[in-house]
């Protein structure tokens, strides 16, 4: 069945690195993050504006960016990087390196890490996932493909279309407008533009995307007229952006309401300081929250997945769910007959509830 | 065949009234523009040729807007081809702005400009004047403003005065554009205008649902955050003919696909 195009926005010829998602015909690029891919179908679609907001002074967004990056400079596909932190180049430079694979085997999945695939299921209150979202990827796959433990560059990935911003590092400009940073990203994502309305005749097809990462630009970024502007780049050009900011910035809370309206991925990473509260989750380093998915040309909400963590062990980042056992039992109690149930309040405050008298 | 959406909302009378405003309030973290979409829609299979749409594109593309009407059962290009369908695409006007290395980059939307276009589009699908006095049916024009809220936030410019307020600016560029029912009536056509507001931070936008809307859609999400069976909570408001009657409401759960949706009225649990 010939796949009908769209009217306006054609994307071109297969571009490497790009995948089919399971969700209405989009095209989407991996996040360099198998098990993050999992969960929002197959990774960011190209086209969209993926917020990850990350809890200071943790920098577990700029892993995630660092692996988006690294995923594009294997695709050869061209890179742009803005940070207000640190400077840019620091991404072209330390990105994490391929994982090697053991016995030549691309699917292992024992490296000392519990196994999540759905036809194994360890711990008695748990359910695996039943459908998969992509085809070959299983919800839950802890197989990373970066690891942090060697630093690679951009071209020893193979890739030399590493742009970062100049505007950022200019101190004439200080401070930077969006404006500046906005136009700065147009002049990258130009040559990637796919929109039929031109009125400058047929374009040659487009045969490469550009990633777009912005590290920790919160005064930049976090503001509608910002957003919008991006947003109207990244729709109309073979594009997509990855934005990391903190939960303190210096932004107001309506400002950043404002600006999120306009990305299409909202994720939240809560880091977990409790060593206790770390190991009953299961051994996770911080919570991750898929606050929003939008998918472009349909109106049909995205089911958004639910109670994920994130772990950087043996410096690699991966993401899977939590073990959240049921509340107020002890995991290994058997559930005594529920024909004991019984609730009594005497002279007390007392109430008894499966054999266990609960006092107030 | 599935039901309309206006029709599964027991509205009284016509929701496309001349000079009435029908607003779409976004609340919380929600997308409420399939609203939008399926007012287009029943709008399209209600008046069928004498339907002409305006399309003011602030956040989503033509490209989406085509898909999802393809969805729905209306055909975006036919309107297109016909001349019953205009867009004025701010996203594309803001690309070439952005892109433009030539251009010094404002990327303000002058609100003036903005209302002489629509203007201008809205003559153009209405045709010349009635000359003769005779009776032509009449033309029924929908304009929809897909993201009020977006307009108030990119610096809404225009009034040529700096002192006036951005929402005071938008207000009164709904106002004209609620006015042009005036400047077609000569033409047998009336205006009616859509529009969609965010709730995130802002007084603007409830002030637009609760003040100035005919009809009010309210888009609320899950309390709980998800479920199986419902996608989201849907109150709508409609403002009574005259003032000594009641505002009717009526609060929905709504079940949201790609291709319908089903509205679950909910009903006032008395303790």
């Amino acid at each position: 069945m010939k796949r009908k195009e769209s009217t306006n926005i054609s994307r071109g010829p297969r571009i490497p690195g790009v995948l089919p998602s399971s969700r209405f015909g989009e095209q989407v690029v991996s996040t360099g993050i198998p098990s993050l891919d999992s969960y929002i179908g197959g990774g960011i679609p190209i086209g969209s504006i993926c917020l990850l907001k990350d809890t200071y002074p943790c920098r577990y967004g700029d892993l995630v960016l660092k692996c988006f990056l690294a995923e594009g400079a294997v695709y050869n596909h061209d890179l742009y990087v803005a940070s207000d932190k640190v400077s840019p180049k620091i991404f072209g430079d330390e990105l994490p390196a391929l994982k090697k694979k053991a016995g030549g085997n691309s699917e292992e999945q024992n490296e000392g890490n519990v196994n999540l695939n759905d036809h194994s299921l360890k711990i008695a209150w748990r359910y695996g996932v039943a459908n998969p979202t992509t085809p070959g990827v299983v919800k839950g796959q802890k197989e990373a493909k970066f690891e942090f433990k060697k630093k690679t560059t951009v071209s020893s990935l193979g890739n030399s279309n590493l742009k970062t911003s100049e505007v950022l590092e200019r101190k004439d400009l200080m401070p930077v407008k969006s404006l500046e940073l906005l136009k700065e990203i147009a002049q990258s994502v130009a040559p990637f533009d796919v929109s039929n309305s031109s009125s400058s005749g047929p374009k040659k097809p487009v045969a490469n995307l550009i990633r777009i990462g912005i590290s920790h630009c919160e005064e930049q970024t976090l503001n509608a007229q910002f957003m919008m502007g991006l947003r109207a780049l990244v729709r109309r050009t073979n594009s997509c952006a990855v934005i990391t900011v903190s939960n303190c910035s210096p932004v107001s809370k309506s400002q950043e309401l404002q600006a999120e309206q306009f990305v299409d991925y909202i994720i939240r990473l809560e880091v977990i300081l409790e060593d206790k509260r770390k190991s009953e989750l299961g051994d996770v380093d911080g919570i991750c929250d898929v606050v929003k998915i939008a998918s472009a040309n349909t109106i049909k909400p995205n089911e958004l997945p639910r109670d994920l963590g994130f772990s950087f062990r043996n410096k690699r980042l991966t993401f899977q769910e939590l073990h959240i056992p049921p509340e107020g039992e002890n995991t290994t109690q058997r559930e005594s007959s529920s024909r004991s149930v019984n609730i009594s309040s005497g002279s007390s405050c007392g109430a008894t509830i499966r054999g266990k008298s609960i006092d107030f | 065949m599935a039901q309309g959406f206006l029709s599964s909302l027991d509205l009284k009378g016509s929701v496309f009234g001349p000079e009435d405003l029908l607003v779409t309030y976004q609340n919380g973290n929600v997308d409420g523009s399939f609203v939008l979409h399926y007012l287009v829609g029943d709008f399209v299979k209600t008046f069928g040729n004498q339907s002409r749409i305006l399309l003011v594109l602030s956040s989503e593309t033509v490209n989406h807007w085509n898909s999802v009407g393809s969805k729905l059962g209306w055909n975006f290009g036919a309107q297109q081809a016909k001349g019953h369908l205009k867009v004025i695409d701010l996203g594309e006007e803001l690309f070439q702005t952005l892109t433009n290395s030539e251009s010094p980059g404002d990327d303000a939307i002058d609100l003036e400009k903005l209302y002489t276009n629509s203007r201008n589009e809205i003559e153009s699908m209405c045709g010349k004047p009635n000359d003769d006095g005779g009776k032509n049916d009449t033309v029924k024009v929908l304009i929809v403003v897909e993201d009020l809220t977006s307009l108030l936030f990119h610096k809404a410019s225009g009034s040529g005065r700096t002192e006036v307020s951005p929402e005071r600016q938008v207000l009164i560029f709904l106002k004209k554009l609620l006015k042009l029912n005036d400047v077609v009536a000569g033409r047998s056509a009336e205006v009616t205008v859509a529009t969609l507001v965010n709730s995130c931070g802002t007084y603007f936008a409830s002030t637009i649902g609760k003040v100035l809307a005919a009809v009010a859609f309210e888009v609320s999400p899950l309390q709980t955050g998800y479920s199986e069976l419902f996608s989201g909570y849907l109150v709508v408001k409609q403002r009574p003919a005259s003032c000594d009657k009641e505002i009717w409401v009526k609060s929905y759960q709504y079940k949201l696909d790609d291709r319908q949706i089903k509205l679950s009225p909910l009903t006032k649990l008395n303790f």
